[in-house]
């Protein structure tokens, strides 16, 4: 089938010019990072900045483990809170809305696809974050973080789900209607365990955007570097520890920012590895979902 | 269970609209030409963001150009490829999809280190504009990659027969047949280089000047409403006012871009 043809040899360069231009930024990033990274590891031992409760860049102490937990928690928080919500929004959006409501329910999806994340972070800050003061607790918490992270999750899931239940109702749409089957237990039968892999894919897709938001979690979780002790107290995570202190580091400080890049880099690709062998068909609308 | 997912929608539309609502009441209340077109003073509590429009605007040009292109020829690469070795193509589109799922503060790292750093350009639209394409890259090649693919094998089988030349055959041959898809990949990165906060913060960097050169430094829309709120006292009518600019910017350019899909198709 493939046959090279002599006057298409400009083509063929300049495919593979962008090709190698890709690889080589690719590849030096990867090298970068990596660079960074093995130049804490001359001070510092891998084992004690990953499980290091201490984190004083003052004192040469880079622990990064309370980073760590706080990421991991609220966006495994996140998931928790969002993803029932999402599926019971997407089955109700494809399965019994109707007319004008559902066109709204979908139209609002996009449109929370297309809200910046610093906009989510003013809108925790400026709204839910004085309902906590109210309370007496404090304004920036893992809480807030965990809501705000949520609402950014729900419409990935939903964009996700919505793809795949349309598919299935339209194939089994007419057996459907011909048995006069009651729609809660045909949702129940069919259409949630027909989509188990589809959830499992979106939900995979979303710990991995949730591990990897910034600019929201920034603003609302309070950036304190201690392992949080209950929900309401002030987390830091490895995304917001890099923005808040790449300004100013300098040598080890600094490497140990590019290590928390690499751990937050190797965690999400092995997440989008799995999703990679779980989407097939699916890649549209998880490049949609995006 | 009807009524109860029922509420659940209505209760996640009643909040949604309400915080949009809030957002644009807010905001909307100090946007006016004079703040449009005026530099600001004070650290942005006064004044206007016109320097901060220019440098989203070069930002959103330089990347939606250098993504495009990279990501049309690497999407042809990628097809390509599948005739020469399906493994080859399946590696490079495998690739892709885990750069799309690096998440934004990584690329600031590693445009910071690379094009700040060892390129020695600077804080600088341009290194923005590099770390923000190299993210937006897979979304294009992507989308454009699955067009081609869902091309009628018939033309493709017709153009290959006729031996078209090659540049010819996916320039004006094949092209109807993908620039949809082209397209919907652009509408995606747009919104998401217009949303881009993270990334940019330590590429292109915080000046609120005018620029005068790519090289020069410039922050973007969204780095001035995380500077508002997080550096500056007193900052949160601003902030909310920039944001409004943002959506209603976002939101018009999605709108203009999707009304020509429509013609195209």
């Amino acid at each position: 089938m493939f046959r090279f043809n002599k006057e298409d040899w400009k083509f063929h360069a300049s495919l593979a010019l962008a090709c190698i231009v890709g690889l080589l930024v690719v590849f030096s990033s990867f090298f970068v990072l990596l660079n960074q990274s093995i130049q804490l590891s001359e001070t510092h031992s891998l084992f004690s900045v990953l499980f290091g409760n201490d984190w004083d860049p003052y004192s040469e102490s880079y622990g990064l483990f309370p980073m760590l937990v706080g990421s991991l928690f609220s966006a495994l928080g996140a998931l928790v809170v969002a993803m029932p919500i999402a599926i019971v929004l997407s089955l109700y959006v494809v399965f019994q809305a109707s007319g004008l409501f559902q066109k709204l329910l979908l139209v609002i999806m996009g449109i929370m696809l297309a809200v910046p994340s610093v906009v989510y972070g003013l809108w925790g800050l400026s709204v839910f974050s004085p309902l906590f003061l109210q309370l007496e607790l404090p304004a920036m918490n893992l809480s807030l973080g965990i809501l705000v992270l949520s609402l950014m999750l729900i419409p990935t899931i939903m964009a996700i789900l919505v793809f795949g239940f349309r598919g299935v109702k339209e194939e089994n749409q007419k057996a459907v209607q011909a048995l006069q089957i009651s729609d809660s237990r045909i949702i129940r039968k069919l259409y949630l365990p027909s989509q188990k892999r589809n959830i499992l894919f979106a939900g995979l897709l979303a710990l991995a955007k949730a591990l990897g938001e910034t600019m929201a979690i920034l603003m609302v979780s309070g950036n304190i570097p201690l392992v949080p002790e209950s929900l309401v107290s002030p987390v830091r995570t490895l995304t917001a520890n890099v923005a808040l202190e790449m300004a100013y580091a300098m040598d080890q400080h600094r490497s140990s920012l590019y290590l928390s890049g690499l751990v937050l880099m190797i965690t999400i690709s092995v997440l989008a590895g799995l999703s990679y062998f779980l989407s097939g068909k699916e890649l549209e609308g998880s490049v949609k979902a995006r | 269970m009807k009524y109860s997912s029922m509420l659940l929608a209505l209760f996640f539309v009643g909040g949604v609209l309400s915080l949009l609502g809030s957002l644009f009441v807010f905001g909307i209340a100090e946007v006016n030409i004079d703040y449009l077109f005026s530099e600001g003073k004070d650290s942005g509590r006064d004044g206007g963001i016109l320097p901060i429009l220019v440098s989203t605007g070069i930002i959103w040009l330089g990347s939606m150009l250098v993504s495009g292109l990279m990501g049309v020829l690497i999407a042809i690469a990628c097809y390509e490829l599948t005739f020469v070795s399906k493994t080859i193509s399946r590696i490079m589109l495998a690739s892709l999809f885990l750069i799309a799922g690096i998440p934004s503060i990584v690329f600031g790292l590693m445009g910071n280190e690379i094009f700040v750093v060892r390129l020695d350009w600077g804080y600088s639209l341009l290194a923005g504009i590099m770390s923000v394409s190299m993210m937006m890259l897979p979304l294009v090649a992507l989308s454009v990659f699955l067009g081609i693919k869902s091309i009628d094998p018939n033309l493709i089988k017709s153009v290959r027969s006729l031996s078209i030349p090659k540049f010819r055959a996916y320039s004006s041959v094949l092209r109807p047949a993908f620039s949809a898809s082209l397209l919907a990949g652009l509408i995606m990165a747009s919104g998401r280089i217009l949303a881009e906060t993270a990334a940019l913060l330590f590429t292109s960097g915080y000046s609120d000047q005018m620029p005068e050169s790519l090289f020069d430094s410039g922050r973007s829309l969204t780095v001035h409403i995380y500077d508002l709120m997080a550096n500056v006292t007193g900052g949160e009518a601003r902030a909310y006012a920039a944001a409004s600019v943002l959506m209603i910017l976002i939101f018009t350019i999605n709108l203009i871009l999707t009304k020509s899909i429509l013609k195209k198709v």
